[in-house]
């Protein structure tokens, strides 16, 4: 509390009305308690620029992560890998992953083969459909791949993605989740099979 | 309040301090928390969940939100189109709800940009329309640029928000045009976290 000297030399206490201003903080606060609504901490990933379907395929000369030093080529960088993902065209589960192919740079296109992994604790709290399931095991699938083609690759970090124009957007998500588990930081699309350009 | 010992009522004076303390602490928080959802970001968007999306970055000075909705067949859809495509008193703008929705509320497409982090008129566009937006766009700021310093660039960030049930072709198509239009950098947008499976 502040005090005023007073006229004899002593101090006089000057009372602070603290009653308002509690009053004041705590309808404040119970205005923030209530319209309180934490949403989930939104991220972001960086993205490679698109790319054009014929330079899915690059030539092994072309396979350098040094040879580009500008702001272009390391956009669009050249990479040994290309994801193909395949989705379910109809019903229930349209839209989801129906299979998955990993073409190398020779043209070898290998198709995944789905993984089951035990997991202790399961990612999440309801029990998964079989359709999930399916999924869940082609993504194991092309984790371990990718685990066993990285050590054959020149450039470990860039690689191609090209999807089904009908997969969601959150299967593509969960398919650059396991390139960039792998160390596949750079990840650029390809077109569509049936994109008109 | 406690009594006092003897015949009088003693004067119980409590400790106001922690208290106040602790009241302006949580205010502090909640107010803090205020801030960060007051982005120029669409809470009409639906984002799925990444186990490797980073933290946000604040230290883009230019960026551009694309909020990509998706637009399902549903009551919903066409409650929500009904009540972003308005004028600016307020009645429905019939020439905006046709792009979308035809008079028997058939919907006309699949999905709707909403553009945030521009002074633009906040209805949703087609895809289409988005696309000549973003050349447009690029094209005035590079202009703008360029009368002060000839050989200044564009550096504006765009940030692609896309719904969790949107088909890739969308999202090709969308990332496509920002190419297209001149954009160098992009970023998707994904919550943090869900294990990859959410």
């Amino acid at each position: 509390m502040s005090r005023r000297r007073g006229g004899d030399g002593g101090y006089n206490e000057v009372p602070l009305p603290i009653t308002p201003m509690l009053d004041m903080a705590f309808q404040l606060l119970a205005f923030f308690i209530m319209t309180y609504n934490p949403a989930d901490l939104e991220g972001q990933l960086d993205l490679g620029l698109p790319q054009e379907a014929e330079k899915a395929a690059h030539k092994q000369e072309d396979v350098n992560p040094k040879s580009g030093t500008d702001v272009g080529k390391d956009l669009d960088p050249p990479s040994d890998l290309t994801i193909t993902v395949r989705a379910i065209q109809s019903g229930d589960y349209s839209g989801n992953i129906s299979s998955v192919f990993v073409r190398n740079i020779t043209g070898v296109e290998t198709p995944i083969k789905a993984v089951r992994v035990v997991r202790k604790k399961p990612d999440k709290a309801k029990e998964l459909s079989g359709a999930d399931q399916d999924e869940m095991d082609l993504l194991d699938g092309l984790d371990a791949h990718l685990k066993e083609a990285k050590a054959t690759v020149s450039n470990k970090e860039a690689l191609k993605v090209q999807c089904q124009g009908k997969l969601k957007v959150k299967n593509v998500l969960r398919i650059m989740d396991v390139c960039r588990k792998n160390g596949f930081n750079k990840i650029s699309f390809l077109p569509p099979e049936d994109f008109a350009r | 309040m406690s009594h006092g010992g003897g015949d009088s009522w003693g004067v119980a004076e409590p400790n106001l301090t922690p208290l106040l303390d602790l009241v302006l602490q949580l205010l502090m928080f909640f107010i803090m928390c205020v801030n960060f959802v007051a982005e120029q970001v669409s809470r009409d968007v639906t984002l799925s969940y990444s186990d490797s999306a980073q933290p946000l970055e604040k230290s883009e000075t230019t960026r551009l939100f694309l909020n990509l909705k998706f637009l399902k067949n549903d009551d919903t859809t066409r409650r929500w189109l009904r009540k972003v495509c308005r004028d600016k008193d307020g009645r429905i703008d019939q020439g905006k709800l046709d792009q979308f929705m035809d008079n028997q509320g058939m919907l006309r497409q699949e999905v709707a940009v909403l553009v945030a982090g521009v002074d633009i008129a906040d209805y949703p566009m087609t895809m289409l329309r988005t696309r000549s937006w973003l050349t447009k766009n690029y094209r005035d700021t590079e202009a703008k640029l360029r009368a002060v310093d000839p050989n200044a660039e564009v550096n504006t960030v765009v940030h692609i928000r896309p719904d969790g049930d949107l088909e890739y072709k969308f999202y090709y198509e969308m990332m496509n045009a920002c190419k297209v239009s001149g954009y160098k950098k992009l970023k998707l947008h994904a919550y943090i976290g869900g294990g990859g499976s959410k």
